[in-house]
């Protein structure tokens, strides 16, 4: 394993009292792909937002360590700054603000300030990639986007914000074949420019389809109850999660 | 000696222990009069009186004080920018008229002096002939010592237009009235306001669209935010006169609330004496959603920062209505400057 980035130990989360992870395991190292899959309910999306920091989503016990800190100590915002990403399942509608705007705060916040004809020309470049037209940096962020508009504009956000941990949360769900194909070019351009480590949580398998994937786990009640390669994928797409739940 | 007038009353009024019912002001005996360049007296001033947001009160005030309506010279086509900056007590009637089929584009930009103490009142007032349309973007930036009344008066003819978008930032008290008088059939009057009061500003607010005709349409839509004791009070009235079948009204606000020491009052008001009308109120007053902060968060903006990209998105929603490309560029970089202050 490259050197290691993440580090999950024993996670036990739970959610207005209701405890979703229970003694999860997971190690990230760099550059590499992981994919979480599991059934509904198994608490993949409960894994990243509590990596990203969300407060409904109390730890009550475990670690989690990012570039060898303390992760769990960190506000949101600064988990973002030292280098972690969350593309959202449901990406948030934020009225007044263009897209344009926020991505160039967040760049800024994380460092990257550029004037306005260099991050326009930068946003330009990539969003050829996601077959997006310019037009859309000067609309309200996600006000009115389609399903598939707001999951390129969250892989809009990944290549431009260039982090060394994304998350991509259900990135895929609702998406058609088309979209998903957009989308999975994004997440492999964000691969071959940034060489970012990514963990992709998802129930369905077509976004994998161009990636490299260096490891799967399984997620039933909480906790990892299967690890290992890319075929582990075709295996489940095979035979489905049934035998997992029964184990 | 100071004179004490009424603005921006309700009519009909409510509770009076609400406190929303009107407002008093305090102004000089007597005001000079200010000046914009290109402007002429009106040849007939008679033909110029109209009803105001503001009211009665602050007209008698203007003719005691000799502040006779000027009319501007804005023409079809190209974009009138009025500058206005206040480093003395100033009055002034400012009067627009669109003829048949004619575009007008107006920008006002009214600012002064973070040092200067000084009173303002700027009243506009508006004829838009058939067919024509009267774009006025207002950008209300005054420093603190500025007391300021902003007042506006239309008359809107048949299938004509008058589209208002204002800005309000900065100052220490604002009271601002505006009144569509809609008098032609398919006229339409739209008013979009984006605000944001801070450290102890307020701003008091009567918006008035009078349906006189058939199927005239109006809309009043705010987005503002106000946070460290600020305060604002909005009475937005849309009054079916009887006869105006078909005429449709409709006022939204959105206001985000940055912490609790901030006192914000809205008075939605529908008076009704026509029953083939559609009039609708809607509001979301509110602290900003915690989800959306989170949102914002998880791309390193820290809270602070986030509330003031919210806040200054709240005039980005009023701003993104104007029509007029050189107007919309003028207003886009003052909030940009914003945005480098931050």
């Amino acid at each position: 394993m490259s050197q290691e980035i993440l580090k999950v130990e024993k996670l036990h989360v739970k959610v207005q009292d209701k405890e979703i992870l229970k003694g999860l395991d997971l190690e990230i190292g760099e550059g590499e792909t992981h994919v979480i899959m599991g059934p509904n309910g198994a608490g993949k999306s409960t894994l990243g937002n509590t990596l990203m920091g969300k407060s409904e989503y109390e730890v009550t016990s475990g670690s989690v360590t990012f570039f060898g800190e303390n992760l769990l100590e960190m506000a949101t915002d600064e988990r973002a700054r030292k280098g972690l990403f969350m593309s959202f399942q449901n990406p948030i509608e934020v009225p007044g603000v263009r897209l344009s705007e926020f991505i160039r705060n967040s760049c800024e916040a994380l460092g990257n300030r550029m004037s306005l004809w260099n991050f326009k020309k930068a946003a330009a470049e990539q969003m050829k990639v996601l077959n997006m037209d310019p037009g859309y940096l000067d609309r309200e962020l996600n006000v009115g986007f389609s399903g598939g508009e707001k999951k390129k504009a969250e892989i809009l956000q990944l290549l431009m914000m260039k982090p060394k941990l994304a998350i991509l949360d259900e990135t895929d769900s609702g998406l058609d074949v088309d979209a998903v194909r957009t989308v999975s070019e994004g997440v492999k351009a964000y691969q071959e420019q940034v060489g970012g480590s990514l963990l992709i949580i998802t129930h369905s398998t077509r976004i994998l389809d161009a990636l490299n994937v260096d490891r799967v786990h399984v997620i039933a009640d909480g906790h990892v109850v299967a690890e290992g390669d890319r075929f582990l994928v075709d295996e489940i797409n095979e035979s489905g999660f049934e035998k997992y739940l029964k184990a | 000696m100071a004179d004490r007038i009424m603005i921006n009353s309700l009519v009909p009024p409510t509770w009076n222990r609400l406190k929303v019912n009107e407002t008093y002001v305090e102004l000089p005996a007597s005001m000079p009069r200010g000046k914009t360049e290109g402007t002429a007296p009106v040849a007939d001033a008679e033909e110029w009186k109209m009803e105001t947001g503001c009211g009665e009160e602050l007209s008698a005030y203007l003719a005691k004080s000799g502040i006779s309506p000027v009319k501007a010279d804005a023409r079809t086509g190209e974009l009138t920018l009025i500058k206005k900056d206040y480093r003395e007590d100033a009055a002034e009637v400012l009067c627009f008229e669109a003829g048949e089929g004619k575009t007008l584009n107006i920008l006002m930009d009214i600012t002064s002096d973070e040092d200067i103490k000084a009173a303002g009142i700027l009243q506009v007032l508006i004829k838009a002939e058939k067919d024509s349309v009267v774009n006025l973007t207002q950008v209300i930036r005054p420093g603190k010592g500025l007391e300021f009344i902003n007042d506006i008066g239309t008359v809107i003819s048949d299938k004509a237009q008058v589209n208002l978008v204002q800005i309000f930032k900065g100052g220490s008290n604002i009271n601002a009235g505006y009144r569509s008088g809609l008098t032609g059939e398919d006229s339409y009057a739209g008013c979009r306001i984006g605000l944001i009061r801070t450290d102890g500003e307020t701003l008091d607010m009567n918006y008035v669209m009078k349906h006189f005709a058939p199927r005239s349409k109006s809309e009043i839509n705010i987005s503002g935010a106000l946070s460290k004791k600020a305060q604002k009070t909005f009475r937005g009235t849309i009054d079916f006169v009887k006869g105006c079948a078909g005429a449709d009204g409709a006022e939204n606000e959105s206001v985000l609330i940055l912490d609790d020491t901030v006192i914000n009052k809205t008075v939605p008001l529908i008076l009704c004496t026509e029953e083939n009308v559609a009039g609708s109120h809607g509001a979301s007053i509110g602290k900003p959603a915690e989800d959306m902060l989170f949102y914002m968060m998880s791309r390193g903006i820290d809270r602070d920062k986030a509330l003031k990209i919210l806040e200054r998105a709240s005039l980005e929603a009023a701003v993104s209505h104007i029509a007029d490309p050189g107007a919309l560029e003028y207003v886009m970089n003052i909030i940009d400057e914003s945005r480098e202050d931050d």
